[in-house]
């Protein structure tokens, strides 16, 4: 996750394919004033921050604080609001207790994929710790439209596995 | 695809590769030989080629994509973007 509230604006407006110019037009400012947000010289003005919030499909609490909305919950959107499962991505984040950290991601497309041809996550991302991960039930829930920490599982060594979708 | 290797501080390697080279009809037509000799499961080449079609797509739509990033405690780091 970016450091700073302009990284991470222009990280999602990156991930969302908008110019600044676009994304100045729909929040009715200007382009310059994107910019700026964005090479943090300035800040967004309060209002403009639940619109600036949907518009990049996250939070306005993932804005300021760069935590991802996943981390702290599970949502279940409804069916008209579901993204397309083309811009969904599978994170998996797993944290042993010596300190070494892995994270992966994997774009969702992939998931429905490999679930297709029978792999399993282990032989996606070679990492035992999720062997016992059932790629089929995951996909199961983000049919439902369940988005969010999917799981959070702690292993008998002390490593933690989170896996989340959005 | 792009992968940066740092070693007690020291970048090791950082290898830029077009995408295009590693994925591709050709390692499709590899990639059943190589799962089965992995013990993965048996794909044919149309479902590999599907796989890497996916694969690329999502690339070109989210250049940004970083596929695996691993910090170890001693601060050897790893991070491959497609």
């Amino acid at each position: 996750m970016q450091e700073t509230l302009g990284k991470r604006i222009a990280a999602h407006r990156r991930e969302m394919n908008m110019t600044q110019e676009e994304m100045a037009e729909k929040l009715g400012i200007s382009a310059q004033a994107v910019s700026k947000w964005e090479n943090d010289q300035t800040c967004p003005d309060i209002s403009l921050l639940p619109a600036l919030a949907k518009m990049l499909n996250t939070t306005v609490d993932e804005l300021l604080s760069g935590k991802p909305e996943t981390e702290s919950g599970i949502s279940i959107v409804p069916e008209g609001q579901r993204k397309d499962i083309k811009d969904m991505m599978l994170r998996m984040k797993v944290d042993s207790p010596n300190g070494d950290k892995v994270r992966i991601s994997v774009p969702m497309a992939l998931v429905q994929l490999a679930v297709e041809m029978g792999m399993a996550l282990p032989q996606v991302t070679g990492n035992a710790a999720l062997q016992n991960i059932d790629l089929k039930q995951i996909l199961a829930m983000v049919d439902k439209g369940v988005m969010g920490n999917l799981m959070e599982v702690e292993v008998a060594d002390g490593t933690t596995v989170y896996i989340y979708v959005e | 695809m792009k992968i940066h290797v740092i070693e007690n501080g020291v970048q090791k390697v950082n290898l830029h590769l077009p995408t295009g080279l590693l994925l591709n009809r050709f390692t499709a037509c590899l990639a059943p030989h190589f799962m089965k000799d992995n013990d993965g499961p048996p794909i044919t080449g149309a479902q590999a080629y599907r796989f890497i079609k996916a694969l690329k797509e999502y690339k070109a739509n989210h250049p940004e994509w970083v596929l695996v990033e691993v910090q170890s405690a001693n601060g050897d780091y790893v991070k491959i973007c497609l």
